[in-house]
């Protein structure tokens, strides 16, 4: 330890003598090191810590951004929560949270589940990196090829084109209220996620190989290792992705933002929280409501991750107490 | 697998008999085809749209009207010359704010990271602290009051409107994975170098620095896909169509050419380009990029 800092050992040799008042020798001494925080903390500063002030205080103020600056108490957050629209989002967001935490979640974990079973490991490497290529796609060509997919003019768009070709009604898909979440969720179908995978299978891969053995050795089939054995120990993984899965999912609004043109229509189908606040902000330029909206969108993430670390929590202490 | 388990029972094994022993067992032939299976029609349903955007890149109008999903002849590259011309400029643009950027964050957070990972100063702890409580902050939170601040600096329209946060807010998972890494370095090689009478910013610049190289290309990445990929920043920073990163360009593109799917395809492959190219050269850092900063907030 005496290593891990030199300067502090000549400095703690000698304030033994003459302590008190010291502080600002101390920091004197080491201003070099401060030197080194500088360009660090100037940045935050300016675009984090005053940013983060800001939201907090002009989410009780009428705000346009430079002129207007008006203290109003809590009537950005009364009209939050009556308006029908923002609700409308909170429902929407709701929904596309339940879903991404069913089959979307699965999926890599059974992806990573079945490569890792593979026998031959060329195979196990080639999977790996193929299933990794859309991952290296940017977002954007993703999200305007599944836009294309589901154009909904007639011979242009693909899945209509198939539909037809069935001998089926072809649909609206995002440019109807009754079909536009759905279609919207439904994006990237079929969630075979290359980093999500890769974080499992380097999981998979950790277990011991001596564990593995045993299990066989006992006469344990597939199914069996890999509820009993696999499951509990990258429980970590999977928990870690739940927590994130949550996070992010609550914030998600661009890619419905591109594809709606900023509106999440339509008629609201497919409005979510961020967009409502984008609008707000950059629309209306009310920006005193679009932080108190983002102050609330705040506080519904940290309540929802305290809620899914809480149950996360319970449920990994009745595995230690023997269910598995 | 009766075989097999003699061989373990036995324990007279060498490794590689215990390997072949262990994955005779995983090879459950009817389970390894119906695998096998179930990962291509995985792939292929991944890989479809992916499909489609190539073939059709190579049709004019006309051909994509007869046939809008199987290849047809001739193969018309002429689209990509055209793509070309689209994606040039906004390619260009992104790479500078990337590279900039990248060079920012790295500076910035290795400097920091040094600083907290080897002295122990008055408030050391507390500024640890508020760096890591940044951590949870949520991105849509901070977008209002930045833009605020970032037209206030008289920054909007600019390539530092775009850099600049891009470096402040890369900086904060860096100089967490950073810290981790500097205060791993052992301490005898410091204690040599100031035995010969290095400075601060010689040991940092001259041992800290090439020594985790591995670890700054891996943020590198990490910023770069962060950047590469962003829309919402720019879309409300930049105006001025000439300034538009690769995000906003392509956004444009459904609009503009209406209907010649040909030539939107190939603009959308050559956007995909540049970054699989960074993979092709780059491919274990870029693993390690998307996999650690998929843990990112």
């Amino acid at each position: 330890m005496a290593v891990r800092n030199l300067t502090s050992a000549h400095a703690s040799a000698a304030p033994r003598t003459r302590r008190p008042a010291n502080i600002w020798q101390q920091i004197w001494r080491m201003r070099l090191i401060y030197l080194f925080l500088l360009p660090a903390f100037v940045l935050f500063v300016i675009f984090e810590y005053w940013p983060t002030f800001l939201v907090f205080r002009e989410a009780f103020y009428d705000w346009d951004g430079f002129r207007i600056n008006n203290f109003i108490g809590l009537a950005n957050f009364q009209e939050i929560l009556h308006d029908p629209t923002f609700r409308q989002s909170l429902k929407n967001i709701l929904i596309i949270l339940v879903f991404y935490l069913t089959i979307p979640f699965a999926m890599p974990i059974i992806i990573a589940e079945t490569v890792f079973n593979l026998a031959s490991e060329r195979a196990q490497k080639f999977w790996r990196v193929f299933l990794l290529i859309p991952a290296i796609i940017p977002f954007l060509v993703i999200l305007l090829l599944w836009q294309y997919l589901y154009n909904p003019v007639p011979g242009e768009g693909f899945l209509n084109n198939v539909l037809q070709h069935f001998g089926q009604q072809p649909k609206l898909w995002l440019a109807s209220p009754n079909t536009s979440l759905w279609s919207y969720m439904l994006i990237e179908f079929p969630w075979a996620s290359g980093t999500y995978m890769l974080i499992y299978l380097a999981g998979l891969q950790n277990i011991p190989q001596d564990v593995v053995d045993a299990s066989r050795l006992d006469g344990a089939s597939t199914w069996t290792r890999i509820f009993r054995i696999d499951m509990p120990l990258i429980m970590g993984q999977i928990k870690l992705i739940a927590i994130l899965t949550v996070i992010q999912t609550l914030q998600r609004y661009v890619g419905i933002y591109i594809l709606t043109n900023g509106e999440g229509g339509p008629a609201n189908s497919t409005m979510v929280p961020g967009v409502y606040l984008f609008q707000k902000a950059f629309n209306a330029h009310r920006l005193g409501y679009a932080c108190a909206v983002g102050l609330v969108m705040f506080l519904f993430i940290l309540a929802l991750t305290l809620i899914n670390q809480f149950l996360i929590k319970s449920e990994s202490d009745a595995q230690e107490q023997g269910i598995v | 697998m009766q075989n097999a388990e003699e061989i373990l029972i036995r324990g007279e094994a060498t490794i590689a008999e215990r390997h072949a022993a262990v994955t005779a067992g995983k090879k459950g032939g009817a389970g390894q085809i119906f695998s096998s299976i179930f990962l291509i029609v995985i792939a292929f349903l991944t890989f479809l749209p992916f499909f489609l955007m190539i073939t059709i890149s190579f049709k004019t109008r006309a051909q994509f009207a007869v046939q809008p999903i199987w290849p047809t002849f001739p193969l018309h590259f002429e689209n990509y010359r055209f793509a070309w011309e689209q994606v040039f400029r906004p390619v260009i643009n992104t790479a500078i704010v990337c590279i900039a950027s990248i060079g920012g964050t790295l500076l910035v957070a290795s400097l920091a990271a040094y600083a907290f990972a080897r002295f122990r100063f008055p408030g050391s702890r507390i500024l640890f602290l508020a760096v890591i409580s940044l951590l949870m902050v949520p991105d849509v939170l901070l977008l209002v009051p930045r833009y605020v601040v970032t037209s206030q600096l008289h920054l909007l329209g600019n390539y530092l409107g775009l850099i600049i946060p891009y470096i402040s807010f890369g900086s904060i998972f860096a100089i967490f994975v950073l810290r981790t890494f500097f205060a791993s370095v052992p301490g005898e090689l410091i204690e040599a170098a100031r035995m010969d009478g290095a400075s601060h910013f010689t040991i940092f610049w001259r041992i800290m620095i090439p020594l985790s190289r591995p670890i700054l290309a891996t943020l590198a990445i990490i910023q770069l896909i962060r950047v590469w990929n962003d829309f919402i920043w720019p879309f409300v920073v930049i105006s001025k169509k000439s300034q538009y990163t690769l995000a906003l360009i392509l956004k444009t593109f459904s609009g503009d050419f209406g209907t010649q799917w040909g030539l939107i395809m190939a603009c959308y492959v050559m956007a995909s380009l540049p970054l699989l190219l960074v993979f092709a050269l780059a491919s274990k850092q870029f693993i390690k990029g998307l996999t650690s900063g998929a843990i990112k907030f």
